[in-house]
């Protein structure tokens, strides 16, 4: 069977987007076999997951409506309810957006490339492998280590849940419910025996697949985001040679080892396929010094500046028209993948935004919540570990994707500082005005927006933490 | 054939039903005196009607629930004063406002791309301004019916407004009712003429943002096959582009300037005004015919706000986008000449169109869910507060 080809963020991407498929998100393209009964397999598993999953939802929510007399409950049960609406929300969102995902992974399928800068792109192209994975290892293990507190959880506490008053208005008694994660209404009876083991078991299935799938996509969106930054690394580290390349004599001519000082890869390789490279350096030997092919034959020299009398002499700053064309070319590359970036960070935003916007405006109202449940803790016991539980969690998850937005904003405002801080003024004309036109385009960052209703940053953790502090506060007085 | 955008034309309902009345500026001076005099009536009804629910709100200044319905209507009705005196007194800018949508440098369309852009934004801009107007004119209707409702429940004289009057009501019902219902309706329909006119024209000014950034990111495009020629045409372009880009940073800042004041106050008295219903939707049973009155009415005025945060955020976003245009463009195919425009051009992109109201707010979606959290808050602690009551 041949090995399936991908190529760039796909590639990159695949260990997640293997775990994205196994845990049931509606994803079906990057299989090697799409045919007709394959794929029909894969849709009634993602479908059954979907089922599952809205089923125990809607018993969580029977058990809300049941309970709804006690204002403890209620809160508690709203607060369960709100939490995994964002597994939810999230895959139905993957389910009807997929396009627009497949449309972000596949934006870097073709990367253009320069022999000068190759050894610098592998480098930053291989850090950021090394964090997307070590992300995912890091989100896995969390997620797994939650599942397993939860069920633990479940079985530390005391076995008699519910306090409820049938006979008496204003006495309560404690009934035994069923020792089980969620507390939810089932149409069977699952206080012991065969049924209740079952019920523990789907349950568990729930927790477990619901917390990945909502932990995988704020996880592929972090990824996407790591990409973006190494890559203006990238471009930020090349800004400087190309600047020098520009101001050089015409006698000398750069090998890419002299423009990098920088302590380089002690072959970080391991994760790069051999292919990419040899293929890369394949493409470029051939036409660098071309000029037709760089400029697309639409150029004539003599609208830019005049190299002196006759041509083919030295240039004003020195430079031979060999060089001026080297100094052009380079040029290119840095300014299409800086357009290649930009556009990937816009459909990151078009992709995921009103993703985060819907996770926002629940965890909004769920730290609300949490805030007043906060206020009733009056010791160690599992309702204090449940309640901070749940605190921790939500807010480890906005942080998680602020804190890789935050990353994106600082990274593309630092553009601009690194094309002032290179010796620009030693430059061509040509290169000036690029510094000009790279330094406007950058001052503004590139920032993720919430379906621009509010920019993804520390500032907005920084917000819902004050909130939630706030809200915390004022209960504890009004009490 | 050379194709203009018809701007003017879209706004022709609201600029013939408000000069009308002789709110908006007309040109032409027919029926100038007519129309002065039954804008003069209506104005006059309106602060005579602020005269007399103040009197009723002082002598009731103790009872919280007549005194919050009081002030909630009464606020309204300033609201709309005030906008209807802000559009008199900046009666200039309006007319400098029509001469720049009518100036063939804004006008003039290139190609039929652009022309689909502008009809498929006003197209839509026209759509939610059409249900603005339906909702606030179902929250009139139930405002209207209500009290004729009650009459025929209680048999007792219920009016829509709350006022102070020196004769006795009850005596004069019909007169009284007639006067009140001539006078929600006036109100209610010129302001939300006033809100549809300050929206669209703030859909204009995204629209030409739209049409300037698409032109910008062609200037690439070989025109002949001549480098030479291809320059100088890009060169001829761009100095034509800077005027357009003078021109709508012009006409942004005037449809700003003209509206901020009518702006503000109707931003902040809606937001007074759901903060105060969610407050009485705690007390007031679910129900009931005042419950309806005060979700439609509730509704009508989030949706306002909404909108009016919806179209500045869409102006900030059509004039941000102004740099990447131009730097997504191939400029680095073209000539130093050329690069060294749109530098010029980039630089003063990166200073977005903000609309204020104001002064002090933006109207961007940002301050909208400001708004919403905020409420959100306000409503859950004061539901805490009731319930711990209880």
């Amino acid at each position: 069977m041949m090995k399936f080809k991908v190529s760039g963020l796909v590639a990159d991407l695949m260990p997640n987007i293997r775990m994205i498929q196994a845990s049931g998100h509606f994803m079906f393209n990057y299989h090697a076999d799409n045919s007709g009964a394959l794929h029909t397999l894969r849709l009634g598993y993602s479908c059954m997951h979907l089922l599952f999953c809205l089923f125990q939802y809607g018993c969580t929510f029977g058990n809300l409506v049941k309970e709804k007399d006690d204002v403890n409950y209620l809160a508690a049960n709203t607060i369960t309810m709100l939490f995994f609406t964002h597994c939810i929300t999230k895959f139905i969102y993957f389910a009807a957006r997929s396009k627009l995902f497949y449309r972000t992974l596949g934006i870097w399928n073709q990367a253009n490339s320069h022999p000068l800068f190759l050894e610098s792109n592998n480098r930053y192209h291989a850090l950021s492998l090394k964090k997307q994975r070590t992300l995912l290892i890091c989100v896995s293990v969390t997620t797994i280590l939650s599942a397993v507190a939860w069920t633990g959880i479940t079985f530390v506490g005391e076995s008699v849940h519910n306090i409820k008053d049938p006979y008496n208005e204003n006495e309560t008694i404690t009934e035994e419910i069923p020792r089980l994660l969620i507390k939810s209404w089932y149409p069977w009876n699952a206080m012991s025996g065969m049924a209740y083991y079952i019920t523990l078991v789907f349950q568990i299935y729930y927790v477990f697949f619901s917390l990945f799938h909502a932990n995988l996509m704020d996880s592929l969106f972090c990824s996407w985001l790591i990409f973006a930054c190494e890559q203006l690394q990238h471009l930020k580290e090349i800004m400087k040679p190309l600047m020098e390349l520009s101001a050089s004599l015409d006698t000398y001519v750069p090998k890419s080892a002299d423009l990098f000082r920088a302590p380089s890869a002690k072959s970080q390789d391991n994760y790069i396929e051999s292919e990419y490279n040899s293929k890369n350096e394949e493409l470029n030997v051939k036409g660098l010094y071309d000029s037709r092919q760089e400029l697309g034959g639409h150029f004539r020299s003599g609208t830019l500046q005049t190299f002196g009398q006759g041509g083919g002499g030295v240039g004003p700053n020195g430079l031979t028209k060999k060089q001026e064309l080297m100094v052009r070319s380079a040029i290119k590359y840095w300014v299409e993948r800086h357009k290649h970036v930009v556009r990937l960070v816009t459909a990151i935003g078009d992709a995921y935004g009103v993703a985060l916007l819907l996770h926002m405006l629940t965890s909004t109202v769920m730290l609300t919540l949490l805030a007043y449940q906060a206020t009733k803790i009056d010791g160690a016991n599992t309702y204090a570990a449940s309640t901070i539980g749940y605190l921790v969690y939500s807010l480890a998850q906005v942080f998680h994707f602020c804190i890789f937005g935050n990353r994106l904003i600082e990274e593309s405002s630092s553009v601009m500082e690194a094309a002032y801080s290179c010796h620009w003024y030693d430059g061509s004309e040509e290169a000036k005005t690029f510094v000009q036109i790279v330094c406007q385009q950058c001052q503004k960052a590139m920032s993720i927006s919430g379906a621009k209703f509010f920019t993804i940053s520390l500032d907005l953790f920084a917000s819902v933490l004050g909130a939630v502090v706030t809200y915390f506060m004022v209960l504890v007085q009004l009490k | 054939m050379v194709r203009h955008a018809d701007y003017l034309g879209s706004l022709k309902i609201e600029r013939v039903f408000l000069s009308a009345v002789g709110f908006y500026p007309s040109p032409t001076s027919k029926y100038k005196y007519l129309k002065n005099i039954s804008g003069s009536f209506l104005f006059i009804l309106t602060v005579l009607y602020i005269i007399l629910a103040l009197i009723h709100a002082f002598i009731n200044l103790t009872d919280v629930a007549v005194l919050s319905e009081n002030v909630t209507f009464l606020m309204t009705v300033i609201v709309y004063a005030t906008k209807v005196v802000n559009l008199q007194v900046y009666r200039k800018n309006i007319l400098l406002l029509e001469d720049l949508l009518t100036n063939p440098i804004l006008t003039e369309l290139e190609m039929q791309e652009e022309e689909n852009i502008v009809k498929e934004n006003l197209k839509s801009a026209r759509f939610f301004t059409n249900i603005y107007k339906t909702m606030a004119n179902i929250a009139v209707s139930v405002h209207v019916v209500s009290p004729l409702f009650d009459f025929k429940r209680t048999g007792y004289k219920h009016f829509i407004f709350l006022l102070w009057l020196p004769f006795d009501r009850n005596k004069h019902y019909g007169t009284v009712y007639f006067f009140e219902m001539v006078l929600l309706l006036s109100v209610t329909w010129f302001c939300i003429t006033l809100d549809a006119l300050n929206i669209l024209m703030m859909n204009i000014c995204a629209i030409q943002f739209e049409v300037l950034k698409n032109r910008l990111s062609r200037i690439s495009k070989s025109f002949s096959r001549d480098d030479e020629v291809d320059d100088r045409i890009r060169m001829q372009k761009l100095r034509e582009y800077i005027i357009q880009q003078n021109h709508v940073y012009r006409c942004s800042s005037l449809v700003q300037k003209t509206y901020s004041i009518g702006v503000f106050t109707q931003v902040v008295c809606s937001v007074l005004i759901v903060c105060f219903g969610l407050f009485k939707s705690i007390v007031t049973p679910l129900k009931s015919m005042q419950f309806m009155m005060l979700t439609s009415y509730s509704l009508t005025m989030i949706y306002q706000v909404s909108l009016y945060c919806v179209y500045g955020q869409k102006v900030l976003d059509a004039s941000n986008d102004l740099t990447d245009a131009c730097y997504m463009s191939k400029w680095n195919h073209c000539s130093l000449g050329v690069q060294k425009y749109l530098v010029m051009i980039m630089t003063r992109g990166n200073r977005p169109v903000i609309m204020k109201a104001g002064g002090i707010f933006d109207l961007t979606l940002e301050t909208l869910m400001t708004i919403y959290t905020s409420s959100y808050s306000f409503f859950a602690i004061i539901w805490q507060v009731y319930n711990t009551e209880e």
